[in-house]
């Protein structure tokens, strides 16, 4: 394993990075500032972009899992993957609904970039106060392997209510579910795992399908 | 992988209901926050968050990663977890004083720097 001292931006060198003065090790510290005024020490380090770390350190490795918890700067570390992100399988990241940082990026725009790079939102992490922000997506093509781990959990996690159409609602009113949806149901061809998807994501139109058929 | 935390927050509340109690009373309506009040919130956030966290881990060993990277990582836990499997890991922290507390100590569990 290797540890990295380095922030992640879509070019590398270095960067003003926003440690809050209420506490030097404090989860919010960022590259961006927050909306809220809050005091901060100016700290420059260095970036790199994250095609070059697996580049430098994951060269063998041909299925990656990411984990990104960059407060805010989710975007600007999944596009600076590159070429790379065609080794990664599996994402965990944090898209925030609310705007907290100054020039932060939406979830719509991070969402919509993962959906045009074939991935699919799997699983997410409800919050008390506001739709849910953490979200593992997974590739397109490696949904036929997790149908057996899908189709266990699948009660469980539909009994858990997450509500994809409450994310989609919140992030942005014009993107429909029903759409993105239909998107998948056209370009893959199983559409009862994609319906299994959208059954655990709380869609009750999936669910009905998946009933219709069981009863088939 | 907040299942401590979770005992230790039901060590200290030894009036509140067991982790097993409280998973079938909500069984059904989990994670419903509804009504609830500060402890049962963080019992239950804390209770998804393992249930998130353990999912991930099922997800990547079922796709078979052969590599981890965690950006952002802070205590480098899920790093640490995918490392002790023998996957391919590395974890990046921009904060230098984070990074300093709790990501090199990695490096003292037998990582490279």
């Amino acid at each position: 394993m290797f540890t990295l001292n380095a922030g992640i931006t879509q070019r590398g060198g270095k960067k003003c990075f926003y440690i809050p003065t209420t506490g030097k090790t404090d989860a919010s510290a960022s590259f961006l500032k927050k909306l809220s005024n809050e005091e901060y020490e100016r700290v420059v380090v260095r970036t790199l972009t994250a095609s070059t770390i697996i580049r430098n350190y994951l060269q063998k490795s041909k299925r990656i899992g990411l984990w990104i918890d960059v407060e805010g700067t989710s975007f600007a570390a999944i596009s600076s993957l590159g070429k790379e992100i065609e080794k990664v399988v599996v994402i965990k990241v944090e898209m925030e609904i609310q705007r907290i940082w100054r020039s932060q990026k939406s979830a719509h725009q991070v969402l919509r970039l993962l959906l045009d790079l074939s991935f699919v939102p799997l699983i997410c992490l409800p919050e008390p106060d506001s739709a849910p922000r953490d979200w593992v997506f997974v590739r397109l093509e490696h949904l036929p392997m997790l149908e057996e781990l899908i189709e266990e959990r699948l009660d469980k996690i539909v009994n858990y209510r997450v509500g994809f159409k409450d994310l989609l609602r919140e992030i942005n009113k014009q993107a429909k579910p029903t759409l993105i949806k239909s998107v998948l149901l056209r370009i893959f061809n199983n559409g009862l795992l994609i319906h299994k998807v959208y059954a655990l994501l709380g869609s009750s139109s999936s669910r009905y399908e998946l009933s219709r058929k069981m009863k088939q | 992988m907040n299942f401590d935390k979770l005992n230790n927050i039901k060590a200290k509340s030894s009036h509140l209901i067991s982790l097993e109690e409280l998973q079938n009373k909500y069984q059904n309506i989990f994670p419903s926050y509804k009504d609830k009040g500060a402890t049962e919130t963080k019992l239950i956030k804390n209770h998804a968050t393992k249930w998130f966290d353990e999912t991930f881990i099922e997800l990547c060993r079922t796709v078979g990663i052969d590599g981890f990277l965690e950006l952002g990582a802070a205590g480098a836990e899920t790093s640490r977890f995918f490392s002790k499997l023998g996957v391919q890991s590395v974890a990046i922290e921009a904060n230098p004083f984070t990074y300093e507390r709790f990501t090199k100590s990695a490096i003292r569990e037998g990582c490279s720097p």
